[in-house]
């Protein structure tokens, strides 16, 4: 077996992992702002935040799935961890700039409707 | 470098790194949320929310970073050059931890002053014309 498919099995368990935490813990938190979103319909809030969270899913799993076929050729474990940990934390900051830019978003929604 | 010496590089960088991420976010994140009450007005449900989100955001950001300047590259095969370049990420991503903690209390800062702000509308003064 080749280094690329060891290197591809760990990045997909790890990736999948971590997006899944942050998503459960994004769809927990942003219950709140959903629901002041449209007040008095908190049912139908509920119904949109599970939609955005299965939209989440499907771009990030989907966006790293695709990176897979630009890995470099892997010729040694040294070269396996390197591209492994750089790949792991190109994901996660594009995951961070999003997060942030959620927050801002939300954020500025929720001062509005408090005032 | 030789590889194994490389290893061991990478296995003192990454629990050090990761300890250091963790242990800041703590102490930030669980002081913040007297900010986070003041800031929305007692809500405690919003000001959970937006806390842990933001805590999460601390975790991405900084462990993403941590990882992508993880390679080390050095010419020299021996101990000392190990060290020395150990020394220079640790301590390199220990500044740029310092300088996220600052931006993050300037964001708790920001949102309390504009939210005292909206509280008190009354007391703007409209300008005299003369």
């Amino acid at each position: 077996m080749s280094y690329n498919l060891i290197g591809y099995c760990i990045f997909i368990t790890v990736i999948i992992l971590i997006i899944v935490i942050v998503g459960e813990i994004c769809y927990r938190n942003g219950n709140v702002f959903v629901g002041a979103l449209i007040p008095d319909h908190l049912d139908l809030c509920l119904q949109i935040n599970k939609t955005l969270l299965i939209c989440y899913y499907l771009v990030n799993i989907g966006y790293c799935v695709m990176t897979l076929a630009t890995w470099e050729i892997i010729n040694s474990p040294l070269q396996l961890i390197e591209v492994l940990v750089i790949k792991v934390g190109i994901i996660i900051s594009a995951l961070s700039v999003l997060h942030y830019i959620n927050i801002f978003l939300l954020t500025n929604a929720i001062h509005k409707l408090i005032k | 470098m030789e590889t194994s010496k490389i290893l061991i590089g990478y296995a003192i960088y990454l629990p050090v790194v990761l300890f250091l991420t963790l242990y800041v976010s703590r102490t930030l994140f669980k002081n913040s949320k007297i900010y986070m009450l003041d800031i929305f007005k007692g809500r405690q449900e919003i000001a959970n929310a937006t806390n842990k989100l933001f805590e999460t955001g601390f975790y991405l950001l900084n462990i993403g970073f941590a990882l992508l300047i993880m390679k080390i590259t050095a010419s020299l095969n021996s101990y000392q050059h190990l060290v020395e370049a150990l020394g220079t990420k640790i301590g390199g991503f220990s500044i740029y931890l310092g300088l996220m903690l600052f931006i993050n209390l300037y964001l708790f800062f920001r949102g309390k002053r504009k939210s005292k702000d909206n509280y008190n509308p009354g007391t703007m003064v409209t300008p005299v014309s003369n």
